[in-house]
């Protein structure tokens, strides 16, 4: 149970739930019964009970394999009904979704639609948008945006794709830029992205900067601009690393936060100078709890 | 707050007793996986026979599919590897693998779900990610079969999980999360390729779960979660960088989520507990090193007294 607020109940309150309760529990246990039997002679009828199954517990996992499998008999029977089903399916599972953004098995039923169908994946980039757009850090909708996009072009991403996934990012990073799952799937497309469409290191470090300077306690921002620096993608000249550090130092001159002291020790590492143990001292004054590591 | 021992017992006690509520229904495809989790609190508070024995060896082999070798959620429900890693737990915590039906059928039935990537999927209908991966091998590892699984590319299919950020994600390329730690750090230690991860990276990126409360976050800005004192502080300890976080305050947040009434662990303090939260929760504090309970295995999540002996059965040396 996750974000329940604990509520204290009566008896009285316990058993009047209880009551209400007995109608459903009966329902489930008779939908559980008649899904488990399998019995595939009325097809109808089992994607009628998966169905309402799956409306009332949307985890139950058996109902999705059962509600499959009734639907590839279909496909054995009648090609456009099959066809008409899996379009259904989009529909079924777009319905479950916004109530229940995290249960792993409706997205893993999306996917073998979305498989089955083929064709345009619009409609799959719409309805990952919509939930985004809900909750910017459903991890379900990031993964299965990423998906969606290999599977349309077989893994082989045209760059121009990619620069709309990065026009994305900026987007929702605008919105807001403690968005952690964005800067990730920023960095995914910038190594997807050719060299001579990438853009350039200034450009990217001063886009992380205005985040940094506007909340220089916010963890995402920072994780990002501590990649770029690390030149895992870009080549990082001393030049710039220089010009990093005395802008870094600016900020912690005003505002001394944890982050931007490590910032401070990573581009001195990363400048060969020697360690700075006053920061360090800092450091671990601003962030006790992390003590021992910046201790080593 | 203490530690409420008694009260958590007193919790466990009375799960199976609560059919009159609809939630008990709508969560029974965790019933395998509840049952391991409240077995595993009744070791971790040092009372293994508080759950009767014969009752839950019953229930985990009315769960077993005779033609696949794997096991269900329920009873009538379809196998799964993730049912599959808490039935074998259950069995061996037990002392009672020997009521395995057909060994080889159940080493089969994870076999046939090594993905030509290195990957695992849950079932046959597919879903592939690393929490698979891992309930494989430690699968293979009660049933003392790793050696029957090559193995290589599923090591570097864990090793790309890890990102830039030194955490992990589900799959290679996705967004380090939490959990992930256990299950691509676990899974790498016992099958003796730790090297192939960014440790020290790892553990930073682990430590910087510590939110001000005391309490660990699965992901950068999310609000801190019980259970991410397993998830997060076991890839921690595996790595032998427990003490990269404050202790004390992550004593003290998962004591402040207990219940004082009734018992259990919940996600944060002042709400409704669950036995996900509550094994977690204590399996986190015996991380920590808080007194009154049995030590746990960061690796597999067994008591360490349980684990040594699966490690000996193995003829593997993981500490």
């Amino acid at each position: 149970m996750h974000n329940v607020r604990r509520v204290k109940h009566t008896e009285e309150q316990k058993a009047q739930r209880r009551k209400r309760e007995q109608h459903d529990i009966q329902k489930f246990q008779k939908l559980n019964a008649e899904v488990i039997k399998r019995d595939f002679s009325d097809l109808g009828r089992v994607l009628l009970l998966t169905t309402q199954m799956l409306k009332m517990c949307p985890e139950h996992y058996t109902a999705w394999n059962v509600r499959r499998e009734a639907i590839l008999k279909l496909e054995e029977q009648d090609q456009k009904v099959y066809i008409d089903q899996l379009k259904h399916e989009l529909e079924f599972t777009a319905s479950l979704l916004p109530q229940n953004p995290k249960i792993h098995w409706i997205w893993n039923h999306r996917r073998w639609t979305a498989i089955r169908l083929g064709g345009g994946m619009e409609h799959e980039l719409k309805l990952v948008n919509l939930l985004l757009a809900k909750d910017p850090r459903n991890f379900h909708g990031w993964t299965y945006r990423r998906w969606v996009l290999r599977l349309q072009f077989n893994n082989n991403i045209p760059a121009s794709e990619v620069e709309k996934e990065l026009k994305f990012t900026t987007e929702k990073i605008n919105q807001n830029f403690s968005n952690y799952s964005a800067w990730h799937h920023r960095v995914q497309q910038l190594k997807q992205l050719p060299l001579e469409l990438r853009p350039q290191l200034s450009a990217e470090l001063e886009y992380v900067s205005q985040a940094v300077f506007m909340d220089p306690n916010d963890q995402s921002a920072w994780l990002y601009y501590t990649w770029l620096l690390e030149g895992d993608l870009y080549t990082v000249s001393t030049e710039v690393l220089k010009e990093q550090l005395d802008m870094i130092e600016e900020l912690y001159s005003e505002d001394r936060t944890a982050y931007a002291a490590r910032a401070l020790l990573q581009l001195k590492s990363l400048l060969n100078m020697e360690r700075d143990q006053k920061l360090v001292d800092d450091l671990i004054e601003m962030d006790p709890m992390h003590k021992n590591r910046y201790r080593v | 707050m203490e530690l409420l021992a008694d009260k958590h017992l007193q919790y466990v006690e009375q799960l199976d007793k609560s059919k009159d509520d609809l939630q008990y229904w709508l969560t029974s495809h965790l019933r395998m996986n509840g049952l391991y989790w409240a077995l595993n609190t009744t070791f971790l508070l040092q009372k293994p026979d508080l759950i009767d024995k014969e009752k839950i060896i019953d229930f985990v082999l009315s769960c077993y599919d005779e033609s696949s070798g794997g096991f269900s959620a329920d009873t009538g429900l379809d196998p799964h590897l993730l049912y599959t890693l808490s039935a074998l737990q259950i069995l061996y915590l037990e002392d009672s693998l020997d009521r395995l039906p057909d060994r080889n059928k159940t080493i089969n039935f994870v076999k046939e779900l090594h993905q030509p990537d290195g990957g695992f999927s849950g079932d046959k209908y597919g879903e592939t990610d690393a929490r698979f991966v891992y309930n494989a091998i430690q699968s293979l590892l009660i049933l003392n079969a790793l050696d029957e699984v090559d193995m290589t590319n599923t090591c570097t299919w864990l090793q790309q999980c890890q990102n830039y950020d030194g955490g992990f994600g589900f799959m290679p390329g996705e967004e380090s999360h939490g959990a992930m730690a256990f299950t691509v750090v676990g899974a790498l230690k016992i099958l003796g390729k730790l090297d192939l991860i960014d440790s020290d990276r790892a553990a930073t990126w682990l430590s910087d779960r510590q939110t001000d409360s005391g309490g660990l976050n699965g992901r950068p800005e999310k609000l801190p979660d019980v259970c991410y004192s397993w998830w997060v502080l076991s890839g921690l300890a595996i790595l032998n960088k427990v003490d990269w976080i404050d202790k004390q305050k992550l004593s003290n947040f998962i004591l402040q989520a207990q219940d004082p009434d009734k018992g259990g662990i919940a996600d944060r303090p002042d709400n409704e507990v669950d036995i996900f939260h509550t094994v977690f929760g204590l399996a986190g504090l015996s991380l920590l090193g808080h007194p009154g309970l049995a030590q746990v295995d960061p690796i597999v999540c067994l008591p360490s007294s349980i684990s040594a002996k699966l490690y000996k059965d193995n003829k593997l040396t993981l500490k």
